[in-house]
């Protein structure tokens, strides 16, 4: 089959997947509310346009690379300031790395036999998974992509050993962990991955080079730009040289929040079962299976004596970087991409090895038709999760989402803004717990005059003030205060979540006339 | 010493006399399963029983002090006193709804009995303004109605409005006992009650006598998403003969 595949239908193929997949992604990208981690990020990268600062925080956010990386979309949209900013221009970073992660599978021509790759990019390209965190301002995606490139240019440094593919691995690499510093996971699994395929190779001596007197120094070669790399970032390009020390400290940190994690408890069968079976109430079914049966052949083929030695390195990696994943008590439906990456390279090759087994049309017909069936399922479900149950709890993706509901009270403060006589200058007070706050301060960016604290005995005193946003424990201490005064509303945060608006009377009055 | 015992003598007959006066009212009224004695109110009175189904959402929702939000005290709810006679009428009574098609579930769900806060006991009706309807079958003298919208977790049911009328299609004759639609965004007035945090016990409207075959209840979605959600509505009268 791989034969039969000319290398301009290949091209042809792959272009026809990228297009699907950016169908898949591109429409109404600020549909879905801000996550309270989006709206953080984008403060953060706020900062850093418009007024240069960014300042590695060993403790929270992750790494640098996703505010950086952000720039160029901004200046390309020629936004300067944060209150220009929108949901669609930030969420096109994680879109094209989510996109572009097709092209990339490029790098493993050769590896993989060009069927493997195109039905690789087509289930990336229609993974519910990959097509909503392709859409979320986060790190993920672009941890992903460059972990796809560290995997496909480290395989071929090691088997055909060339400075370029060493600095291209040491790059990789060095975008991996300025992106998520937990990216070491990966690292210890890849080069286990590597030892294992060495050991259980029969005929070629897959690794055997880099471990040799000779190679050395492109070992050292690949670990020092990588180094550079990520001190460039961590460092804010030399900046903030703190930064590169606290960027190692900080895993002190996530080997603690990974080991306690609190709220982000989940078992260990959390991130198979998500992509298995997830069904929430009365909720449709969701489910991935077809990647993971096809994973299955992929990984039965790739200790069958034709496969090349890749295919069992990318196997080891993800059945290691899964059970790391799975074992760490600290889990988020996000994780899950960079080990459904292996998954599907996996599928891809196991969905080529079954057609290349199949012998005659009629076979192939059928097992084409099921397939046919199951990507269009995936496919299906993938527009669900981005255009119709994007902030559904009952999405398993969805996680601790902000509701709908909260975008009527953004516009409700929009209003009382509009009516008030203090035309663009209403004093606002946030008065909430951390959690609640967020993302108060994504949406209230365009006012000028807003005011965050976190115990109403802080907050002062309410005389013209505009409108009070208090999360409930703060609106039960504020009630009798503001009582007479305000007029209250609740507002859905995320699912359980409340917070209480209150709009000054006179303001009230206005809107309900104007209404 | 002595002078202490007389008092002491004196005050146990005073308290044996007051418990007597008050236990034998309450034993006279031993048996009655359904409705209790109001005792030292309106003889004409009871309080009225509602089965209340499990909690669902651990840790009771913050006490929220202003004019326009329901006080939510963690407590159970005061005694509701209804006339004499008064029971259930609504249970398994026909229901229709502004969503003929319910996103999730049936509309029978409304008027079956069953109010558990949990998967599979509530009808979901599409987003934006929506009305459920009960045909109480006998026009009524309605004394209470408790709603349940989806009470699985703390959420705000937007723009809940409760009328009553002889008229199915409540276009006279309408009487509206509930409306806590303060900026009258539903179309249907400015209402004056409050907005409140869905728990187990429902929400209690006091319907005040209102003389009605046909009970609307309104709602225009909620803090958690678009659409509006049934549990279960109870409505609590006698019928006129």
């Amino acid at each position: 089959m791989n034969a039969a595949v000319s290398r301009r239908l290949f091209f042809l193929f792959l272009a026809v997947i990228l297009a699907a997949a950016v169908w898949l992604r591109l429409p109404g990208l600020a549909l879905r509310p801000m996550h309270h981690d989006e709206a953080n990020q984008a403060l953060k990268f706020g900062a850093l346009l418009e007024r240069g600062e960014y300042r590695y925080d060993k403790t929270e956010h992750h790494g640098p690379s996703l505010y950086y990386l952000t720039l160029p979309v901004a200046w390309l949209s020629t936004r300067a300031t944060l209150a220009s900013l929108d949901e669609a221009a930030l969420r096109t970073v994680p879109l094209i790395f989510g996109s572009a992660l097709i092209l990339l599978l490029l790098v493993f021509e050769g590896a993989l036999s060009r069927p493997a790759i195109l039905f690789a990019g087509l289930l990336i390209a229609l993974s519910p998974a990959f097509a909503y965190y392709s859409r979320f301002y986060i790190q993920e995606m672009i941890f992903v992509f460059f972990m796809a490139a560290f995997l496909g240019s480290l395989w071929r440094a090691v088997t055909r050993p060339s400075t370029g593919w060493t600095i291209a691995c040491g790059f990789s690499a060095g975008m991996m962990f300025a992106t998520k510093e937990t990216s070491v996971v990966v690292f210890a699994a890849a080069a286990a991955g590597l030892a294992l395929t060495r050991l259980s190779g029969r005929r070629e001596k897959a690794g055997a080079n880099l471990f040799t007197g000779p190679h050395w120094h492109r070992l050292f070669l690949g670990l020092a730009v990588a180094v550079l790399t990520s001190a460039v970032f961590f460092s804010s390009f030399f900046k903030n040289p703190a930064g590169i020390v606290d960027s190692a400290v900080a895993l002190r940190t996530y080997l603690l929040r990974g080991a306690f994690p609190g709220l982000h408890t989940h078992p260990w069968t959390y991130y198979l079962g998500l992509l298995a079976y997830s069904k929430s109430g009365s909720g449709p079914v969701w489910t991935e299976a077809l990647i993971l049966v096809l994973a299955l052949a992929g990984s039965l083929a790739a200790f069958r004596r034709k496969s090349g030695d890749f295919l069992r390195f990318v196997f080891f990696t993800t059945v290691l970087t899964a059970a790391v994943y799975s074992l760490i008590p600290y889990k988020t439906p996000w994780n899950v991409l960079p080990l459904h990456l292996g998954f599907i390279i996996l599928a891809g090759s196991g969905a080529a090895a079954i057609f290349r087994s199949l012998r005659n049309n009629a076979q192939k017909t059928l097992v084409g038709c099921l397939l046919f069936a199951g990507l269009a399922h995936l496919g299906w479900e993938a527009a669900r999760a981005n255009f119709r149950d994007f902030a559904n709890p009952r999405n398993p993706y969805v996680y601790a989402q902000t509701s709908l509901d909260f975008l009527k009270l953004v516009r409700r403060v929009e209003e009382a803004g509009a009516v008030s006589s203090e035309h663009g200058r209403t004093l606002i007070k946030v008065v909430c717990g951390p959690y609640e706050t967020w993302p108060l301060p994504w949406y209230l960016r365009r006012f000028d005059r807003v005011g965050y604290w976190t115990s109403w005995s802080e907050a002062g005193g309410f005389d013209g003030v505009s409108a009070v946003i208090a999360s409930q424990d703060q609106a039960e201490r504020l009630g009798p205060e503001l009582e007479g005064r305000f007029q209250a509303e609740y507002y859905g945060l995320r699912p359980g979540a409340l917070l209480t608006l209150f709009i000054r009377e006179d303001l009230w009055d206005r809107l309900v006339k104007y209404r | 010493m002595k002078t202490a015992e007389n008092k002491c003598f004196r005050m146990k007959k005073k308290t044996l006399a007051w418990g007597m006066a008050l236990a034998l009212p309450a034993l006279a009224s031993f048996g009655r399963p359904v409705f209790s004695q109001t005792d030292g109110l309106d003889q004409s009175k009871e309080e009225l029983k509602i089965q209340l189904p499990k909690p669902m959402f651990v840790g009771t929702p913050r006490n929220i002090k202003t004019s326009n939000l329901e006080n939510v005290t963690g407590k159970p709810r005061g005694p509701f006193f209804v006339p004499r006679g008064t029971r259930l009428l609504s249970l398994k009574k026909p229901v229709t709804s502004s969503d003929a098609q319910p996103v999730i579930g049936e509309l029978s769900f409304v008027t079956d009995g069953e109010k558990s806060g949990e998967e599979g006991y509530f009808v979901e009706l599409g987003p934006g303004r929506q009305w459920v309807e009960i045909d109480l079958h006998n026009e009524s003298a309605l004394a209470a109605i408790v709603v349940w919208h989806n009470h699985s977790q703390a959420r705000v049911y937007r723009d809940v409005v409760v009328q009553v009328s002889n008229d199915k299609d409540f276009g006279s004759g309408v009487t509206t006992v509930f409306n806590n639609d303060h900026d009258n965004s539903s179309g249907l007035g400015i209402g004056k009650d409050k907005e409140y945090i869905e728990t187990n016990e429902g929400r209690l409207v006091d319907a005040r006598g209102a003389r009605a075959r046909y009970v609307r209840l309104y709602s225009s979605g909620n803090t958690s998403n678009d659409m509006n959600h049934y549990v279960e509505v109870e409505v609590y009268g006698t019928p006129v003969k």
